[in-house]
């Protein structure tokens, strides 16, 4: 009777099949045992996956994570940050600029002629000008006249009408700089006399089809012929031989795909606003690519560290032809619909492989790498997406890599397997006040929470230590970052003092009062975020001992964004941004951004801010875009629109197996890796190697 | 379709308090289960007073920075504001606060939880499965529908702001509603009275479409698309759980129906709800606490479920379901903030799942039959 | 029979509409945007968010939005919000992953309930008897995750072995055995703790259903006759016995989207029931819904299957 025993005996032999397997899993000090392929694969592990691999469509970090390795930029950072070439073999930069002339005796064509007669004069012997002129004119490479022309173009007015424009361009001066100027036009009224450029009068050069008022009529003439333009000019020249993946060369036809890949509205780039200001590229040569830009832009070269999309596979008849492939409407396909997004093409040091779904995907690499093949066959990036089981899987062997949270530093870099690095994130974290509402719109009672707040006893205990000090809006390790500026102290007697004259003053119960109203406002933040949560607790006891009678509440995320944030509807909340390398604080910090929607919610606004932030946007010399900065952030410190609390730092813990290898001919020899001096420790990534033993190395 | 088999029919009044009493003490584990219920129960409403006011015994909202992940029976280092007797008797977590003040005050959380939510969920079950059961084949007529539609067109439209139509609906409905009462007796205009579906197959298809769900994937769904709150949380595990419930209320009260005190109470002229509540509900009551008990812990388990998924009572509430979702990051460094409050978890669900099943023999007299 | 079987789709349909109704207003109960959006990401405009709104219906009316939805849904046209794939592909791909783990776990739970309860039952009182209740209620009472995170942690600080995920990663270009037997140990500790419940509930339902039939008379006839004690157990009590369990049986299939929501997000298994809670998390709406319905077919099929083994076993049912 067989029953029972089948009952019994199938359950425990399939139990017993599923026990004996221990013995056939490698462990954590036997990677390799039955995979020695494991020692060639670096794993890093990740709490999301990546949304879609291409670089002009990504905007979450685990893409930009692979984009980096699959891809490669015209230009990419040095150890020091600096921009360096990539793709690009060398770049130039230099600037086209352009002005009317005012209509003057004899007409504006004589008028254009005696301009530009006087300009190479001045040129020639600029004795006798102020010093910043002399140095402008001689930065004038060449000067032009443009013939007149006329010009038929359709816009829509401010109605949303369409609106036929007919213009007399008259002449126009061509000046080519040797580098870009932003005062030129400043330091050539000195030559031209004040005021010169405002002579010209664009509206009398338009003739509309229909009749429009007056204002509205020299608005548009201002927007069709502005009397003067900047056109920064970059010239790249690309290294020759390189190709993609798939063999393809890569030329400068590619560049120029990839910029309009950005602007075609289909796409939905998120990269557009980088991009937008770009006016032509010219392409003389197929390894020569000259980008115009219709105005001055100083982020416009560190966006070229974007990766360069093959045309081969996007361009429009690629498309169609995907399109058709699966049964889609061309018309609305865009490169956002292709399927490279998910099976990736670039020219980067490694190739794609593999994605599948919410669990990995796989890299390997490529052999025709321009700076040669890294010493990894492949790179996995594993979805993992709880953090315990992250560690977990570190321990078992089945991770290279992944985000070592604070509390565990102390314990893993005593660990003498392990070894750990570690640098300051380019993130903060700060606490925002609604600037538009009572009490925060006074700068004391701002200050005041601020100096109640025990910062450094919040990286202590919550951070465990893992983070520093910042006082203003740029990463720490930019040096846009101004190190004068102090933080804010915790000094609550201090805080008292300020309250009591911003005329808060203790009630009944110790709790401030101003005028029969207490101070109290709800601190908010969104909810899954534990050091958040952590803040939270701590400020609201802090400024409870103020006498601050604070309410604490965590939104979940969308709720977060949707209902308060871009409602801004909020009292004061703590959240984080994470910034580039490039200085632009526009959106976050410019007076023009307040409204619904779009990001500086806080509603910070100061004349002195705004001037600065459009300046930086406009500055090309590294020097004294570093000073503007500086200023901006002791502006942005002395307002206290925020309180600043900390950067995060960031640790990196690795098998002490890996090591940087260094191939001289023949030789092969392995040194222990070592961090960048701004802490990039994966700098040399592509060296990088595992070995099967722990590697002894003498003591330096 | 089939209705699953339902216990058998409870008796359990006819039997004396005294013998009950004696068969479920001979019980031991569920005796056992019962003591440790009372303990808990002890327990939560001490630590509920304990925890709560503006200067509470033991504080567990107290933050002590230089206090954080003591070990538990650790001695506080900070004189200024010590725990009771000066010991953190369970550790401390993250924050340095007191976990034996969070597990009291989570106590008394998680039963709430865990009463309330089954509490909907017995009330909705009773209230569906009686209709069902008692009215069982009287029809549901188009004028009904039509009036329960407008009166719900009416709360949503309220509801969503459209105040002024909203009320006007809503107090349309209300008159058509009474009209229909009184008109009850006239003759009927024919097409409002169109059967629709009898009574017990519309609460029986309410069941249907609640058990296509998987429960706790529509309790996750529902608690994450709606802003974290207790309520939300009681309120979704109770809706969605009454089900079982319904079911044998209503399959109870279909044999009461039919029996005789019943039948003459109905003659004696007893209205509908006091037959409903004075005569039928108690005798229905056995087997409908056995699953309320039941009941409770599975509300507590499905409660730290989803405070383990993120999606739990939010803080500033501690329940021992988020301590241990907070505290598994520190599974390493602190175990005890896993451990103590997962074996808080076992213990008192396993009371109330030992007591329930004792419960369960009782009011079950078959079980007992075969010693 | 067929008119039965007729009679009981056409009811099935109708539950099944009432469902999709009900699921889609219950999704539309929250607020949310798709998760590609990230309001706060510098380079996002609101011109941008809205062109995704657009995009995906959401600027329709709730019921266009809900046709258009299930329109899409069944041809298979419903695409993810979170990174445009097809809905149904990503749904079939994850099913083979849960196939493994829910066969495993259910072949456990149903053959090993069934000893342990009528040797329960059989020893009724006794000291095995009451070790495998208390048992059974301790497994019944711990919380999931607890248990789950107890045993990694002792199988990982002591063997230092990988146990989460499907296989050891990076083993594809292993020797065949080598990776037959690392997926069997993947497979161990989910597998388990998703049967052990299991076994605690099912065994104890056995043992009180054994515990009902044990003192029938056809029970005491066998025994009479002299049978072996496993026959008489096993074949002529069990059968009767069996009945009652054919509708659970017909109850396990819908498990398979809702049952292993926590065990696959603890133990990374890439299957059905992580992927609804990546879903609900990122409020991927399509997915939602799609896992929804199927669930609820899944259900009503469970229920015809059982409606049918049971009137195939029990020949006192009319399907009427």
């Amino acid at each position: 009777m067989g029953t029972r025993r089948i009952l019994i005996g199938l359950p425990l032999a399939v139990s017993a099949l599923l026990l004996q397997s221990v013995f056939w899993v490698p462990t954590y000090e036997e990677q390799a045992r039955g995979n020695p392929a494991r020692l060639e694969e670096f794993i890093q592990a990740s709490i999301g996956d990546a949304a879609v691999l291409n670089p002009i469509l990504s905007s979450d970090a685990a893409s930009a994570e692979i984009e980096q390795l699959v891809f490669e930029g015209l230009l990419d950072r040095d150890e020091h940050l600096r921009l360096r070439g990539k793709l690009a073999e060398s770049w130039s930069v230099r600037e086209e600029a352009f002005f009317h002339v005012p209509a003057g005796q004899g007409g504006q064509a004589n008028e254009a002629v005696r301009v530009a007669a006087l300009l190479r004069e001045r040129r020639a012997r600029p004795e006798g000008l102020p010093p910043a002129v002399q140095a402008a004119v001689a930065n004038i490479e060449e000067i032009a006249i443009e013939p007149p022309r006329r010009e038929t173009r359709e816009i829509t007015d401010a109605s949303g009408q369409p609106l036929r424009l007919h213009l007399s361009v008259p002449p126009r001066i061509r000046l080519l700089l040797a580098r870009v100027d932003p005062e030129l036009f400043a330091h050539l009224e000195a030559v031209l006399g004040e005021g010169y450029f405002l002579r010209f009068r664009p509206e009398e050069h338009l003739e509309a089809e229909r009749p429009l008022p007056e204002e509205e009529k020299r608005r548009i003439a201002g927007e069709a012929l502005p009397p003067v333009e900047h056109n920064p000019v970059i010239e790249f020249r690309l290294r020759p031989g390189l190709t993609f993946h798939d063999g393809r060369p890569l030329t400068a036809e590619d560049v120029r795909f990839t910029w309009q890949a950005v602007m075609d509205p289909r796409n939905l780039s998120p990269r557009a606003s980088d991009f937008e200001p770009v006016k032509e590229v010219r392409l003389p040569d197929p390894l020569t690519a000259v980008v115009v830009y219709k105005r001055l832009h100083a982020p416009a070269l560190a966006s070229w560290t974007l990766g360069i999309l093959p045309r081969h596979l996007l361009d429009e008849t690629a498309l169609r032809a995907e399109a058709i492939a699966s049964g889609k409407d061309p018309a609305a396909f865009g490169i956002r619909q292709s399927r490279f997004n998910r099976r990736p093409v670039g020219c980067g040091p490694f190739a794609f492989r593999e994605w599948k779904s919410d669990r990995h995907i796989r890299l390997e690499r490529f052999a025709g790498y321009f700076e040669g093949p890294p010493e990894y066959r492949r790179f996995s990036f594993r979805v993992i997406p709880d953090l315990l089981t992250q560690e977990m899987e570190f321990y078992a062997g089945t991770i290279d890599a992944y985000a070592v949270q604070p509390h565990q530093v102390a314990r893993l870099a005593g660990d003498p397997r392990f070894q750990h690095f570690s640098g300051t994130s380019f993130a903060y974290t700060y606490i925002g006040y609604n600037l538009r509402r009572p009490p925060f719109d006074d700068p004391r009672v701002r200050r005041a929470l601020g100096l109640a707040v025990p910062v450094d006893r919040i990286i202590e205990a919550v951070l465990y230590g893992q983070a520093e000090r910042t006082s203003g809006p740029f990463p720490r390790q930019t040096p846009f970052y101004n190190p004068e500026v102090e933080p804010l102290p915790h000094d609550p007697e201090a805080a008292r003092r300020l309250l009591e004259e911003a005329g808060w003053r203790p009630g009944p119960e110790g709790l401030l009062e101003k005028d029969g109203r207490r101070l109290r406002f709800t601190l908010i933040t969104n909810s899954g975020n534990d050091v958040r949560k952590s803040i939270l607790t701590i400020v609201q006891d802090a400024w409870k001992r103020l006498g601050v009678e604070v309410r604490t509440d965590l939104v979940e995320w969308a709720v977060f964004i949707r209902e308060r944030i871009h409602r801004l509807d909020f009292d004061a909340v703590v959240l984080g941004w994470s910034m580039g390398v490039e200085p632009d604080l526009h959106p976050i910090w410019h007076s023009s951004q307040t409204g619904p929607h779009q990001l500086n919610f806080i509603g910070y606004g100061h004349p002195e801010a705004d001037a600065l932030i459009t300046r930086i946007r406009e500055e090309y010399d590294p020097e004294r875009q570093i000073a503007l900065c500086r200023k901006l952030h002791a502006r942005i410190a002395a307002d206290q629109p925020v309180t600043f609390l900390y950067a995060g730092r960031w640790t990196a813990v690795l098998d002490r197996r890996i090591v940087i290898r260094e191939r001289r001919g023949d030789e092969i020899r392995h040194r222990p890796i070592e961090p960048t001096a701004t802490g990039n420790y994966r700098y040399h990534f592509n060296r990088w190697v595992k070995l099967a033993e722990r590697p002894v190395f003498a003591v330096e | 379709m089939t209705a699953p088999p339902t216990l058998p029919e409870t008796d359990g009044a006819a039997r004396g308090r005294a013998g009950l009493w004696r068969a479920f003490r001979r019980n031991r584990p569920a005796l056992a289960g019962l003591v440790f219920f009372c303990a808990f129960l002890v327990l939560a409403v001490i630590g509920a007073w304990a925890t709560a006011g503006r200067q509470p015994l033991l504080d567990p909202a107290r933050v002590r920075l230089e206090e954080r992940l003591r070990p538990p029976l650790s001695r506080a280092r900070d004189g200024a504001s010590p725990p009771l007797l000066g010991i953190y008797l369970l550790g401390t977590d993250e924050l340095g606060r007191d976990l034996f003040a969070r597990m009291l005050e989570g106590a008394w959380v998680s039963l709430t939880v865990g009463f309330i939510a089954v509490g909907i969920s017995v009330a909705v079950g009773i209230l569906a499965g009686g209709i069902a059961g008692y009215y069982g084949r009287r029809p549901i007529r188009l004028r009904h529908a039509a009036a329960a539609g407008a009166l719900a067109a009416g709360a949503i439209l309220g509801w969503t702001g459209h105040l002024l139509p909203g009320l006007l609906l809503l107090g349309a409905s209300l008159l058509g509603c009474l009209r229909m009462r009184r008109r009850r007796r006239s003759a009927p205009i024919g097409l409002l009275d169109r059967p629709l579906i009898d009574v017990d197959a519309f609460v029986m298809r309410i069941v249907d479409i609640l058990l296509c769900f998987p429960s706790f994937f529509l309790i996750l769904t529902v608690v994450a698309l709606l802003p974290p709150s207790m309520v939300t949380i009681m309120a979704v595990i109770g809706l969605t759980s009454w089900e079982g419930t319904a079911r044998f209320v209503r399959a109870e009260f279909l044999s009461l129906r039919e029996r005789e005190f019943v039948e003459a109470a109905r003659a004696l002229g007893v209205g509908d709800p006091g037959i409903l509540f004075r005569h039928m509900l108690p005798n229905a009551l056995g087997p409908v606490l056995v699953s309320a008990t039941l009941g409770v812990a599975s509300a507590i388990l499905t409660e730290s479920g989803l405070s383990f998924l993120g999606f739990g009572v939010p803080p500033p509430h501690a329940t021992w379901g988020n301590i241990l979702a907070d505290g598994r990051r520190f599974l390493f460094d602190a175990p005890w903030l896993t451990l103590a409050p997962g074996v808080a978890i076992l213990l008192v669900v396993l009371a109330f799942n030992l007591f329930g099943e004792g419960l369960r023999d009782l009011v079950n007299p078959q079980a007992r039959e075969g010693r | 029979m067929t008119e039965f079987l007729i009679r009981s789709l056409r009811r099935k349909l109708f539950t099944l509409f009432l469902v999709t109704v009900v699921s889609f207003l219950i999704i539309h109960l929250a607020p949310g945007e798709p998760a590609q959006v990230d309001p706060l990401n510098p380079k996002f405009t609101p011109e941008m968010v809205e062109r995704f709104r657009r995009a995906f219906h959401l600027d329709r009316p709730l019921p266009v939005q809900y046709v258009l939805f299930y329109r899409d849904l069944f041809t298979g046209r419903s695409v993810s919000w979170k990174d445009n794939q097809p809905v149904l592909e990503k749904i079939g791909e994850r099913f083979l992953n849960s196939l493994p783990l829910f066969a495993v776990g259910t072949l456990l739970t149903w053959t090993l309930a069934f000893p342990l309860g009528i040797h329960a039952a059989v020893r009724r009182g006794g000291f095995f008897d009451r070790g495998t209740a208390f048992f059974a209620y301790v497994l019944i009472s711990l919380p999931g995750f607890f248990f789950a995170y107890l045993l990694i942690l002792l199988v990982v600080n002591t063997l230092a072995v990988p146990v989460l995920g499907m296989q050891t990663y990076g083993f594809e270009n292993a020797p065949a055995l080598h990776r037959l037997n690392d997926r069997l140990w993947h497979l161990l500790l989910p597998a388990l703790l998703g049967s052990a419940t299991g076994i605690a509930v099912l065994s104890r339902y056995v043992r009180s259903q054994m515990l009902e039939v044990i003192h029938q008379d056809y029970v005491r006839t066998a025994r009479a006759k002299g049978l072996p004690e496993e026959t008489v157990l096993y074949k002529h009590a069990l059968r009767n016995a069996l009945l009652p369990f054919l509708t659970m049986f017909g109850l396990i299939l819908p498990g398979l989207v809702g049952g292993s929501v926590i065990i696959e997000s603890i133990f990374s298994w890439p299957g059905l029931g992580r992927m609804a809670y990546e879903a609900i998390l990122a409020r991927d709406y399509p997915v939602i819904l799609t896992l929804n319905f199927i669930a609820a077919v899944l259900v009503l099929l469970g229920t015809l299957l059982s409606d049918l083994l049971y009137a195939a076993a029990d020949p006192r049912i009319r399907l009427a």
